[in-house]
């Protein structure tokens, strides 16, 4: 016999396959995934700068919103400080500041100014990392002339460097970019 | 009146088709002796012989085979009937590997297929299977870096390419540009690409064609066979240790064990260090079966943990970082070196258990039975802060079982026929601990099919091959679809019923069943044109349907900082690929030439679509999309000459052009490329081989533009720029060179020098060609000890 495909081990193996297919179909679960709620986003960046006579105002950028225009004063001085924020549950406020603070050696904020006559320094009272660099979470700011144009501000994850004095010398990974418009009168 | 008596009896022949015992190969060049008239004829290349013109008498045929026991067969009287013989070829497996030759190899019959001996994978010890298969002609590699290497055939990989590991197809979320496949080539004994009627065996969805990787055989008899070998390369200080080990007996029994490690540091430019590079792998193997000839069990379990670093620099945060990555010219994060790995990182395990009953009933029906699971861990890590810091960004589950069964049989002399079902469920689990969305939702996928393929072998000089599968794939998946994602896509038209609830976080959960019919078909002819001349053509029609990543992805890869969304309303990729194959041997000269076409309708792909604006940063958005129609054509060309005995050239050239139905250039092709290699073995100095290679990668000129711009600040102003995520790198040629010296065959020692003259490239197919080159001269030294 050329096909001997009723031989009982043949027979066997195709029960077996059948077997597996109502096991398929027996076997089908119902449990629902868990939902995740994304915890360590930044959709809220805040820019509280203060004048010389202690006067403060705060800018901030909400997720999807608008960036909004910092306004200095000509031949003036400014405490900036920045913070980051996980905003998404409006009840729950959680701060970010706080873990880059914790993790102050891998983290590094950075400001890049274009057309404005500000300089951007470390303040006195900020934030040292273990090697005693500044991380630029409160700076002092010095206004020249009038003018309008940008300040990029950047929170560097893991940075290589925390020396240049561009973006690309500092290497790491961005977690925030934003571009605040500035007015300076 | 006498005369005529005689010529009567005497018009008779013995018409036969000598096959392997074990797999039912054809064997060629079978030596066939008609002991009483001592004339003697070797098979041809579909394993027939005849001997003319015999009376009637009994005749003895003594068969004998360079790999094989020679066999004695009684033929009582001839009779014009195709006979079959059957020759264990076996017996030298160990020696097999070096003495056979290409055309000996073929399992398929039609088939276009291609081959690395268990010699060739060797070279590839400490490197990835990805890299020994780019050896082979018309196969390329995407990689993300060195040590994630994904095989591209054809133009295609991922989904489109199929890798089978003992018999089932490897289950790993193959389709990630940075998932490179699960296995260590350590454990390959075998590698065969096959394209053809054959490959749909284990998949009709693969228009790449089949990867198979097939396990050492057995001899029967006592032995203990194995390699202990151990190398060191000086660029990462890296280095490996293998240990393989088999013990066979007479009775047909045999188990055996395999342990490799491997363990790199950061490698290097010829300019600077790659940050981040180190890898780590570590696989184990072990088996056993019982080869009784007629009958044969195998079990086997293996076991496969890679840890792998991400190029530091590749890890982005925002669009701001890829554009300042792609123009600067050296990496923007370059550390000292280090062996220790840290994030971005990704940790694969992979558990494979496999086991496989073989049962030949009779000489004209056997069949096989096998049951596999898979069981892979994929945890992608990122850069993290807080709570999160040593959390993976990506933790999935894959589990898969896979039940099939295959028969073989003939229905007469000429009409073989294969056919076969499997089932398959998979369950994907995506750990929600991470705190990120899901990439890939938790889903259970669950397949099953059933295939035909039937030989017809009409004559000595002719075969063809037709097969048909179909597949039917059911996706049962569970998604979370933010509602602005969810209202962008327009989903409430056609999808609204999917939904289960809706959460206070702005997230619907819904059900996505998707359920997919999957018809493939292949034709395949074979001609024997005269001495050593072949045709081969092939007509495939073959049907994809979308995998889970393609239908529901939604999330960010670092690696290029893309945001990948999946799409549910794309249907299936329905392909007709040509083939055509011209292969001949010409005195010293052996060369094929293989040109295709693959026309595929509904071709899905990752379009970049625009900049997404998420949080705090801007990434790429990319949409998987669907295209009418794609054509991809190319031409493999492989070329060998023996000079003299002991000194030899191979060369392979590919080239390729992909194209959407407007004339468009698709992305990520593999330019033209070519390797020409020399071959020296002095006869004086034996056990000595020498290689020098030659690379040559042209610069691919077809490209789609997916140029962006961005502001840049240069010198306290805002430039805006094109960030150049298209065109490709520049040409490179690269030289390798090797020398083995086997002594006593016993000591193999292996010196090995890759990019001699350290040349600094790019490689389109490199993920990370955008923010640093390629790793300079490497070199290898090994030791291996035989037994």
């Amino acid at each position: 016999m050329k096909l001997s495909i009723y031989t009982p081990s043949v027979l066997r193996s195709i029960f077996a396959l059948l077997s597996f297919f109502v096991f398929v179909q027996c076997s089908k679960d119902d449990d629902t995934p868990e939902e995740i709620n994304e915890e360590e986003v930044i959709n809220r960046v805040t820019l509280d700068i203060t004048d010389s006579a202690g006067v403060s105002t705060s800018y901030t950028w909400n997720e999807g919103g608008i960036i909004p225009t910092l306004n200095l004063t000509t031949n003036s001085t400014y405490q900036a400080s920045i913070h980051f924020f996980d905003a998404s549950d409006p009840q729950d406020l959680e701060d970010i500041t706080e873990e880059v603070i914790e993790e102050a050696d891998e983290h590094f904020v950075f400001y890049e100014v274009v057309s404005a006559a500000v300089s951007i320094s470390a303040a006195s009272n900020d934030v040292v990392d273990a090697d005693g660099v500044s991380i630029n979470l409160k700076t002092a700011w010095t206004v020249g002339d009038a003018g309008s144009g940008t300040i990029r501000a950047f929170l560097i994850h893991e940075p290589s460097s925390k020396s240049g004095s561009t973006r690309s010398a500092l290497g790491g990974s961005t977690d925030v970019e934003l571009d605040f418009p500035v007015s300076i009168q | 009146m006498l005369a005529s008596a005689s010529a009567q009896e005497c018009d008779k022949s013995i018409f036969g088709v000598v096959y392997d015992l074990h797999d039912n190969r054809v064997l060629e060049g079978v030596n066939v002796t008609l002991v009483e008239e001592n004339r003697q004829i070797e098979t041809l290349f579909n394993g027939k012989f005849v001997f003319p013109a015999l009376c009637k008498q009994s005749y003895t045929l003594l068969l004998e085979h360079i790999d094989c026991m020679p066999i004695t067969v009684k033929i009582n009287s001839p009779s014009n009937n195709l006979k079959r013989f059957y020759l264990e070829h076996h017996l030298t497996t160990l020696e097999e590997i070096i003495v056979t030759d290409l055309a000996q190899k073929s399992i398929t019959k039609t088939g276009v297929e291609s081959a690395l001996s268990k010699e060739e994978i060797n070279r590839f010890r400490a490197q990835n299977l990805g890299d020994a298969l780019a050896q082979l002609s018309g196969v390329s590699s995407i990689k993300t870096g060195n040590a994630i290497v994904k095989p591209v055939v054809h133009g295609v990989s991922g989904s489109r390419l199929a890798i089978v590991n003992n018999g089932i197809r490897l289950q790993d979320h193959e389709w990630g540009a940075d998932h490179a496949p699960s296995i260590d080539i350590n454990g390959a004994d075998e590698l065969r690409l096959i394209k053809g009627a054959t490959s749909l065996k284990f998949a009709g969805d693969a228009i790449g064609g089949v990867l198979q990787l097939i396990p050492q055989k057995h001899l029967l008899k006592d032995s203990l066979l194995g390699v202990i070998s151990t190398g060191f390369q000086d660029q990462g200080k890296g280095g490996f240790l293998l240990a393989n080990i088999t013990k066979t007996f007479f009775n047909g029994f045999y188990f055996g064990g395999t342990v490799s490690l491997k363990n790199s540091g950061d490698l290097e430019n010829p300019n600077y260090v790659l940050s981040n590079t180190g890898n780590r792998e570590q696989h184990a193997k072990v088996n056993f079966g019982r080869n009784r000839i007629t009958q044969e069990w195998r079990i086997n379990y293996s076991f496969f943990e890679k840890q792998t670093g991400i190029l530091a620099s590749a890890h982005l945060g925002s669009v701001g970082d890829l554009a300042r990555g792609i123009k600067s010219e050296y990496p923007l994060v370059i550390l000292p070196w280090t062996r220790k790995l840290k994030s971005p990182q990704q940790k694969i395990t992979h558990h494979s258990f496999n086991s496989q009953y073989n049962r030949r009933i009779s000489n004209h029906f056997k069949f096989d039975i096998h049951y596999g699971f898979q069981s892979n861990f994929r945890k992608e890590y990122d850069l993290r802060r807080g709570e999160f810091k040593f959390k993976p960004a990506l933790d999935i589950h894959l589990q898969t079982h896979d039940l099939g069964m295959n028969m073989q049989g003939e229905l007469n002399d000429s009409f073989l026929w294969n056919t076969g079902v499997s089932a398959q469920i998979q369950k994907n689990f995506s750990n929600p601990d991470t705190g990120i969305r899901r990439l890939i939702p938790d889903y259970n996928y669950f397949k099953s099919g059933v295939y035909w393929i039937s030989e017809y072998i009409p004559s000595n000089d002719f075969n063809a091959e037709l097969g048909f599968r179909y597949d039917y794939n059911h996706i049962d998946a569970y998604k979370f679809y933010r509602i602005a994602d969810w209202d962008t896509r327009n989903y409430n038209l056609d999808f609204s019923s999917t939904i289960l609830s809706t959460s206070d976080l702005g997230q619907h959960l819904t059900q996505q069943i998707k359920k997919f019919g999957n018809f493939s078909a292949s034709l395949g002819l074979k001609k024997f044109l005269g001495a050593n001349t072949y045709l081969l053509i092939n007509l495939g029609y073959i049907t994809r349907s979308p995998n889970p990543a393609e239908l529901f992805s939604d999330g960010l890869h670092h690696a290029n900082s893309r945001y990948e969304t999946g799409e549910l309303r794309l249907v299936q990729e329905k392909a007709i690929k040509s083939l055509v194959s011209f292969e001949k041997k010409q005195g010293k000269l052996l060369y094929s030439i293989t040109g295709y076409r693959s026309s595929v309708r509904n071709y899905l792909f990752l379009q970049p679509v625009g900049i997404r604006q998420t949080r705090s940063i801007s990434v790429i958005q990319a949409n998987y999309q669907q295209i009418a129609k794609a054509l991809l054509q190319g031409i493999d060309i492989d070329l060998r000459y023996q000079f003299s005995q002991g000194f030899s050239y191979k060369g392979t050239a590919s080239w390729l052009e992909a194209s959407t139905g407007q004339g468009e250039p698709i992305v990520d092709i593999p330019p033209f490329n070519m390797l020409n290699e020399l071959l020296y073995s002095p006869i004086k100095i034996s056990g000595l081989k020498v290689r020098l290679t030659s690379e040559y990668v042209g610069r691919q000129n077809r490209f789609p533009n997916f140029n962006f711009e961005y502001n840049f600040i240069e010198n306290g102003e805002i430039v805006r720029d094109i960030v150049d995520v298209s065109t490709p790198p520049e040409s490179y040629g690269l030289v390798h060179s090797e020398a083995t010296y086997l002594i006593n065959k016993q000591w193999e020692i292996r010196l090995g020098i890759d990019n001699v003259f350290n040349v600094d490239y790019r490689n389109y197919l490199n993920r990370l060609r955008y923010f640093a080159g390629d790793t300079g001269r490497i070199f290898r030294l090994e030791l291996s000890y035989i037994f």
